[in-house]
């Protein structure tokens, strides 16, 4: 081989290889792939944030009744779950800004840019005449809702790393969770650190791993996974743990306890769904789901009373949704008709388009009678069922898009 | 097969090193890069020795070019025969450099799976870290999320301040140059011109790359070369000659840039 040739094979094998890494770079830049939709609802309207725009869907057509805003830009993009008020809908992008919108028009009220350029990946709070959001430099701020300032007296707190979840109001305190391994309780009026899980040194929990999900707080107990393979129960009175639970991967899902049954219920990234007594850990029962369970698991009833916990699974590849008696720990007896693609109790779920299941890890949603399904990949962002029959109702397609 | 063979390993041995260098990304990607230089130095030493080979049949491949430039058939044969008798294979060289692009680029992936900057990267990742490992490894999720940032770097970006991507075009010039043979003689041959431009525009074309892909690979790409080059001088085949372009490994700057040198004759006459 000549000398010509063999660096023209090799000019060619580079530009490949440029291309191939180029290529690569680009999809891991795509923002569109760097996390699932945020659906949040009032009674009559559905809001969702993806991709380049947060959009408020009607419920009944699953057409976009606005959209924010009106021009995509190649650089914003939204994923964070919209805090809706009456006045307010409280959105974060993925960039710097907080954006407070009119919920019936979707017109911009108020914007407020953090200084540090942090992407906004976890949801808002809205408590009374305020906000709280944490955003991927570790810094919880409090914001007034009419007008998107910051409230006099609260400076902003910072954790070691990222937030990724919502913060949870609770009276006067704040809890927030972070990728830093730790809960933080904080004054609601200054954001000062209350106290901190695990406390800092001795005898702090060197084997807490990164907290992603929202802990839900019960009667004083807080609940939450973490990336150690554990469910922690926390008194926030006494500020000790009261049981933990092992699992067998990292929890991501945020805990959904029903008060009727008792039960706490919570999966982990290997797809197992538990149920425990929230007062002694102990495991009620346990149920395999084919994919990771990302999403917290929402409670619902059927027509004849079961109290049932819907839980998505997020595998592109089997059964994607499922229906569990929350007494049992089985798949719930749900009134399916076999004209959807659906095994007898679970769903196997279409686009549309074709039947290539689609990867759900956004908690479900049900408003009125439709159960919500943000997608993260297909055709649609966002998928409405009837939960009385899991008929496809509509999937909502932005205008567009 | 690809994330069980390459990128799982190579994630996990990321997430041990950094774990067990004081959680610093840094110095896990340059411990990774002297193992991955380490395990491909038969590669390397084998497609530099070719290297070496087939600079030393230039001047004889120069004759048979010359002896046969207007019959290409009996050029291609005479060529043959004599890589045949040299022991030569003109693919020696080519071969080796397309067995490192995979783990170039399964070095690429575990960077970008590693660092997991956002939610969809962070659910990957899970997807991939080793469960079950011995106890005196640090396990992976008491690491996750990893720090990525290192000095002004957010090893997950690029460089904001473009001092990698320099570094990148640098040291891939500089390798290049030193591997490659001064042009011989005056004669501006078609080969010759060839190799210069390919000197100047991949460190370029490469460099460019790198301004968009995550620092930590810049990182990687430059230690690599670095560490070629040293192991290249260790093996005693780099000179002053290849990076100067002279016979005698004196400083020219025509050489330096990839320009030929000019003719003997005419060297002695501006001298004198």
């Amino acid at each position: 081989m000549t000398i010509k040739r063999k660096y023209w094979l090799l000019a060619a094998v580079l530009l490949i290889l440029a291309f191939v890494l180029s290529g690569c770079s680009s999809a891991a830049n795509m923002l569109t792939g760097s996390s699932w939709p945020g659906i949040a609802a009032s009674e009559t309207t559905i809001y969702v944030a993806f991709g380049p725009h947060v959009y408020a869907v009607d419920p009944d057509t699953g057409r976009d009744i606005w959209r924010f805003p009106d021009e995509a830009s190649r650089n914003q993009t939204f994923y964070a779950a919209p805090a809706v008020s009456e006045a307010v809908i409280v959105v974060g992008d993925y960039n710097d800004s907080l954006y407070g919108l009119d919920p019936e028009s979707g017109n911009l009220i108020w914007t407020f840019k953090n200084d540090s350029g942090a992407r906004y990946i976890g949801g808002a709070t809205i408590d009374g005449d305020r906000v709280y959001a944490g955003s991927v430099d570790g810094t919880v701020i409090a914001l007034d809702l009419a007008t998107g300032d910051p409230v006099p007296g609260a400076d902003p707190f910072t954790a070691g790393r990222d937030i990724w979840s919502t913060p949870v109001v609770d009276g006067d305190v704040v809890y927030v969770s972070s990728l830093d391994k730790h809960i933080f309780a904080l004054d609601a009026d200054t954001l000062e650190l209350l106290w901190q899980y695990p406390p800092n040194g001795d005898p702090g929990d060197p084997e807490m791993g990164a907290i992603v999900a929202t802990p839900t707080l019960y009667h004083g107990i807080l609940y939450f996974g973490s990336f150690n393979n554990r469910l922690y129960a926390l008194d926030t009175q006494t500020r000790s743990v009261l049981w933990t639970y092992p699992t067998d991967n990292w929890i991501w899902s945020s805990p959904l306890l029903d008060d009727e049954t008792g039960f706490l219920v919570c999966g982990d990234l290997d797809g197992n769904v538990f149920a425990l007594n929230p007062d002694t850990g102990a495991e009620e029962w346990r149920f395999k789901v084919d994919g990771p369970v990302v999403g917290a698991p929402v409670l619902d009833y059927l027509e004849d009373g079961t109290r049932i916990a819907y839980i998505a699974a997020g595998t592109s590849e089997g059964n994607n949704l499922y229906a569990l008696n929350l007494e049992t720990g089985t798949l719930a007896d749900t009134p399916v008709t076999v004209e959807a693609e659906f095994t007898t109790r679970f769903l196997f779920f279409t686009t549309g388009q074709d039947t290539r299941p689609i990867q759900i890890y956004a908690a479900p949603l049900i408003i009125g009678d439709l159960l919500l399904l943000g997608a993260h990949q297909g055709n649609s962002p966002l998928y409405a069922l009837d939960k009385n029959t899991l008929l496809d109702q509509w999937a909502f397609e932005p205008a567009g898009s | 097969m690809w994330d069980l063979l390459i990128l799982d390993p190579m994630v996990n041995l990321l997430l041990w090193f950094y774990g067990i260098l004081w959680d610093n990304y840094v110095l896990a990607i340059l411990l990774l890069t002297i193992i991955i230089r380490l395990l491909l130095f038969p590669l390397t030493w084998k497609q530099q020795k070719s290297q070496v080979a087939m600079q030393e049949l230039q001047p004889r491949l120069k004759k048979l070019q010359e002896k046969h430039k207007n019959d290409p058939e009996q050029l291609q044969q005479k060529t043959m025969e004599l890589y045949r008798e040299a022991g030569v294979n003109p693919l020696g060289g080519c071969l080796p450099t397309l067995i490192q692009f995979p783990i170039l680029i399964g070095f690429y992936r575990a960077i970008t799976r590693s660092l997991a900057a956002s939610p969809i990267q962070l659910l990957d990742l899970s997807q991939h870290v080793y469960t079950n490992t011995p106890t005196w490894l640090p396990a992976p999720a008491d690491l996750i999320p990893l720090n990525s940032h290192f000095a002004w770097l957010d090893l997950a970006k690029p460089d904001p301040l473009y001092i990698l991507p320099i570094l990148v075009v640098v040291t891939t010039w500089l390798q290049q140059k030193l591997l490659t043979p001064p042009s011989t003689g005056g004669a501006e041959n078609q080969a010759a011109a060839m190799s210069r431009s390919m000197q100047l525009t991949m460190p370029l074309f490469i460099g460019y790359i790198s301004l968009t892909l995550p620092s930590g690979l810049s990182v990687y790409w430059v230690v690599s070369n670095i560490i070629g080059l040293i192991q290249y001088m260790a093996m005693g085949k780099s000179s002053f000659k290849n990076l100067f372009g002279t016979e005698d490994g004196s400083f020219s700057l025509r050489g330096l840039i990839g320009l030929p040198q000019p003719p003997a004759e005419e060297k002695g006459r501006k001298r004198s």
